[in-house]
């Protein structure tokens, strides 16, 4: 019969652990990205703003994404 | 864009468009660049105080991979704020036509709130600037009246140069005015 105190144990690895947080971190990327663009297309004023605006953001964010996946495979 | 959806009258010019003073946003990016600089203090706390984790019996070089997946998610989150705070700077926005006040204040993502107060309708516009930094950086908040029956009042505070902006909109609405004094057929929708 198994001991009750090994069942309670927390069983998630710390593998695990940054998996389910790179895939929390990728949804809430996803999503904010989507409505960032929707906001700067429907609503700007100046298309050039916007433009530079979502380049930006890409380019300061999408390698950070990329790094936190490339660090996960490694460990 | 913008200007398509508010549809603007014909022969409708547009006097001036105005954000919020560039202080109110510096000062707000100012604390998302402090906390992207957070885990760097952090981190570099704990490069000059090594005996902090050796009496947990951590080692930062057991987790040098770990540490840089959190800080590279640390980053990308303080940046989503980084750029929220710039989204709703940008999209706040007051608009001087010759014939009316568009005011667009952006809450927050998907809270948006459109006021369109005609210039003749207005009866009294104030401005105010308290403290010491919107005196020497020039800005403040401006208050202003209308004959509306639903929203009588509308402020909006952080405008740069409130004094030319009050004059501005005093100019058009004496304008306004006199046209449709002139030539009392003009449509006042």
């Amino acid at each position: 019969m198994p001991d009750i105190a090994t069942l309670a144990e927390p069983t998630m690895s710390l593998h695990s652990l940054l998996l389910l947080a790179m895939y929390l971190t990728t949804g809430a990327y996803v999503i904010f990205s989507a409505v960032l663009y929707y906001h700067w297309n429907t609503y700007s004023t100046d298309e050039r703003v916007s433009r530079i605006t979502l380049i930006t953001f890409f380019i300061s964010t999408f390698p950070l994404l990329l790094i936190m996946g490339l660090i996960l495979l490694t460990i | 864009m913008l200007f398509e959806k508010i549809q603007l009258e014909p022969d409708e010019k547009v006097l001036k468009m105005v954000r919020k003073h560039w202080f109110v946003i510096m000062a707000e990016l100012f604390g998302t660049f402090v906390m992207l600089l957070i885990p760097f203090f952090i981190l570099t706390g704990l490069l000059i105080f090594p005996d902090t984790l050796a009496a947990f019996d951590i080692s930062l070089t057991k987790y040098t991979a770990v540490i840089a997946f959190v800080m590279a998610g640390w980053l990308v989150f303080t940046l989503l704020a980084g750029f929220t705070i710039w989204t709703h700077y940008y999209l706040d926005l007051w608009i001087i036509t010759d014939r009316r006040i568009i005011l667009i204040d952006q809450i927050r993502f998907f809270n948006r709130n459109v006021s369109i107060f005609r210039l003749e309708r207005l009866q009294d516009i104030e401005f105010s600037i308290k403290g010491l930094i919107p005196t020497f950086f020039n800005f403040g908040t401006l208050n202003a009246q209308t004959a509306s029956h639903f929203e009588s009042n509308f402020r909006s505070a952080g405008l740069p140069d409130p004094r030319e902006l009050q004059a501005v909109i005093q100019k058009a609405t004496d304008a306004r005015l006199q046209t449709l004094h002139v030539n009392p057929a003009t449509p006042q929708h």
